[in-house]
């Protein structure tokens, strides 16, 4: 299983990230200062690495250099409370090869790092299959019990979207920006995004025992055949 | 303290430039006043020399003995004056003195003239002892034949005693004058710079807790008044800034607070009692909900925040209108079609604009999402762009209830709504008119509003 490094000095999200990447299989180590993640990761033995930017001792970006000046090639995912444009191209400049913004959400980090570690050979299929439902990203057709299902074009990347990280929640955030392409998180488009989850629920779970389409309170949303166990 | 020993050296600095031009002038005036003088002083001398040439040359004669004689014929009256007023000397034309009469005792001057250097008239100033001077005339005459040079003398003196005192009044009237220059300039400069002191000591009082006041203003039609008019109205935006951002101080801590205490109560109540799993993730959700709020919220006053500061950097392109409204209104449509609400668009095609893309977009965006939540269910919302005078306009105008006056100007400012209660449930804060002002007046435009109470609202974005 792939190793991943968390460089955070607040203890508490330290924790919770590392309780969290556990749970979904990977072998985490923690570094709370950015001394300690200098020393442990340049030792190579990581697939990743979770920085935070703003750390007491060296900073997430100086640690960044070196580990790049070193030669790891771990992939690195940056975190920080910083969003200007300007501070984003700097981390991505300085080796990092994706971004998050603090606060996250972290079913999104999840994703990023999913795709972070996934191997280059690795190919995307045409089809996804969740339970019954078939959803095909390349004809852009959609099948549930052998039964066509007519979906809006934006439905359909919604779900296309959703199926492409089936079993995994994803956020109102993550559907914005990827979905709507809406970078400014301040657009009001949480509203949009429930009605055509409202609209997408209609449209394949309606008349059915089983339900694929889930809203995970609070968090977003996963499309997924196992009911959840409560 | 600075401002106090500038004023006085503005003062002073005032007051010297003043008696220095004040002293030159008078320098000047001097100057030429005593050239004149001494100009007309030296022709009378010549005018009353060619006199006296004549009256002494119609009266030479030579006797028998070939001697030079000056005779005083009684034809011309008084000869005790014309003998006294008579100062001259005749030479031969080679230099031999013929005739001397001198007023004067000859042994008294020290240092006989020379013979006449030459035969031309000519006027020339000589100092016969120490500080007697003399003005000269010599001219060729005849005497009966015989060319002689005449050498005819007058006193100075008078007129040299009255180029002094000249100097002398100047000189003792020069500094007088210049000092009372300065005193006036002083007093001067102090009486028009009053009104800078007095608003000086006004301006000073002035704090923040006190920006309410005005700097007298008895005539705002000088330059002074002028520059307190100009001091007032800059107090009269800093007061308002104050204001609002006392408000929005309030307003903001107060919204964050709101999803805080609901973070906490919904926490510390859901960890009373045994709560089961179900009840722990309905609790868990419901914290999570309102983080996002919050995560919401602050990025929205982040934006605010970068818009008004000007630190969003603007990215202008060439932007197809009709594309962007249509854009607008596929990402919203389906809240007005929640709302069996109608959405009429409405562009010319090939309408363009050079503009920040994502800020604009943003803005119409806010504005068309505040028209379908303030718009009744089976309402009618229009967007509409055009051309007018060389700005380009879009319009959103809704069917909703209205904007009343009181409402209308304040409806742009952050956290501002007219329904608290309403718009929080639907999830608003406050905010989507506030972005959509400052994006457009970051793009350089501006937003008009116009709206009657039971007839619906039109919200104008004019673009320069």
């Amino acid at each position: 299983m792939a190793r991943i490094l968390i460089v955070e000095d607040d203890v508490k999200t330290a924790q919770a990230l590392a309780v969290g990447l556990r749970s979904e299989g990977y072998e985490v180590t923690v570094a709370a200062t950015g001394d300690e993640g200098v020393q442990l990761s340049t030792a190579g033995t990581f697939d990743g690495i979770v920085l935070d930017w703003m750390l007491p001792g060296a900073d997430g970006l100086q640690i960044l250099k070196h580990v790049r000046t070193e030669g790891v090639r771990s992939a690195v995912l940056l975190l920080t409370a910083r969003d200007a444009v300007a501070d984003r191209v700097l981390g991505l400049d300085s080796g990092a090869d994706d971004y998050l913004t603090k606060p996250f959400a972290f079913t999104e980090l999840l994703a990023r790092l999913r795709v972070l570690l996934r191997r280059s050979g690795e190919r995307e299929s045409q089809t996804r299959e969740i339970g019954d439902l078939q959803v095909d990203l390349i004809n852009r057709h959609v099948k549930r019990a052998d039964r066509r299902i007519a979906l809006s074009p934006r439905e359909f990347d919604l779900l296309a979207y959703l199926a492409r990280h089936q079993g995994q929640t994803v956020s109102r955030q993550m559907l914005a920006r990827d979905v709507w392409r809406e970078l400014q998180r301040a657009t009001p488009l949480d509203n949009v995004i429930d009605v055509h989850i409202a609209h997408l629920r209609r449209k394949i779970d309606d008349g059915f025992a089983t339900k694929l389409l889930h809203t995970v309170r609070g968090v977003g949303f996963v499309l997924r055949e196992e009911p959840r166990d409560d | 303290m600075i401002s106090v020993w500038q004023r006085r050296s503005f003062k002073v600095r005032l007051t010297l430039w003043y008696a220095a031009v004040m002293a030159a002038a008078i320098a000047i005036f001097a100057a030429v006043a005593y050239e004149i003088v001494e100009h007309r002083l030296a022709a009378e001398l010549d005018r009353q020399l060619r006199i006296d040439f004549d009256l002494v040359e119609a009266q030479l004669e030579k006797d028998s003995s070939g001697q030079m004689r000056w005779t005083v014929h009684g034809a011309h009256g008084d000869e005790g004056f014309a003998r006294l007023a008579a100062w001259f000397e005749v030479w031969s034309e080679d230099g031999r003195l013929l005739l001397r009469h001198w007023p004067v005792p000859e042994s008294a001057v020290r240092s006989p003239l020379a013979a006449p250097a030459g035969s031309a008239l000519r006027f020339y100033e000589a100092e016969l002892e120490s500080g007697f001077h003399v003005r000269l005339m010599e001219r060729p005459a005849r005497v009966q034949e015989t060319g002689v040079v005449m050498r005819l003398f007058r006193d100075e003196t008078e007129m040299r005693r009255t180029l002094r005192e000249l100097i002398e009044v100047f000189v003792i009237s020069l500094p007088i004058a210049v000092l009372g220059a300065a005193i006036g300039g002083y007093l001067v400069a102090r009486r028009s710079l009053k009104p800078v002191t007095t608003m000086a000591a006004h301006a000073q009082k002035i704090t923040s807790e006190s920006l309410s006041a005005r700097l007298p203003n008895p005539n705002p039609q000088d330059e002074f008044g002028q520059l307190a008019s100009v001091f007032n109205d800059t107090l009269r935006r800093l007061e308002s800034s104050f204001a609002e951002l006392k408000r929005f101080t309030g307003d903001a801590s107060h919204e964050l607070r709101t999803p805080l205490t609901a973070l906490r109560t919904v926490g510390e109540v859901g960890l009373r009692g045994d709560p089961d799993v179900r009840a722990l993730r309905e609790t868990i959700g419901s914290m999570l909900e309102e983080a996002q709020r919050l995560d919401v919220l602050i990025d929205s006053l982040l934006t605010l925040a970068r818009l008004e500061s000007g630190e969003a950097s603007l990215q202008r392109e060439t932007v197809a209108v009709p594309e962007l409204i249509h854009e607008v209104h596929d990402s919203l449509a389906v809240l007005a079609a929640e709302k069996h609400q109608r959405v009429e668009l409405q562009a010319p095609a090939g309408l363009t604009v050079v503009s920040d893309r994502i800020l604009l977009r943003q803005a119409l965006l806010n504005i068309a999402h505040n028209a379908i939540r303030h718009s009744p269910p089976n309402g009618e919302i229009s967007i509409h762009a055009a051309n007018e005078r060389g700005h380009i306009v879009i319009q959103i105008a809704d069917q909703g209830g209205g904007i009343a006056p009181e409402h209308r100007e304040r409806i742009f400012e952050r956290f501002y709504r007219i329904d608290k209660a309403r718009s929080r449930a639907d999830g608003g804060y406050g905010l989507g008119l506030a972005i959509a002002k400052w994006s457009i007046e970051r793009l350089g435009g501006r937003i008009e509003l116009e709206s009657a109470v039971g007839q619906g609202s039109r919200f104008r974005v004019v673009l320069p």
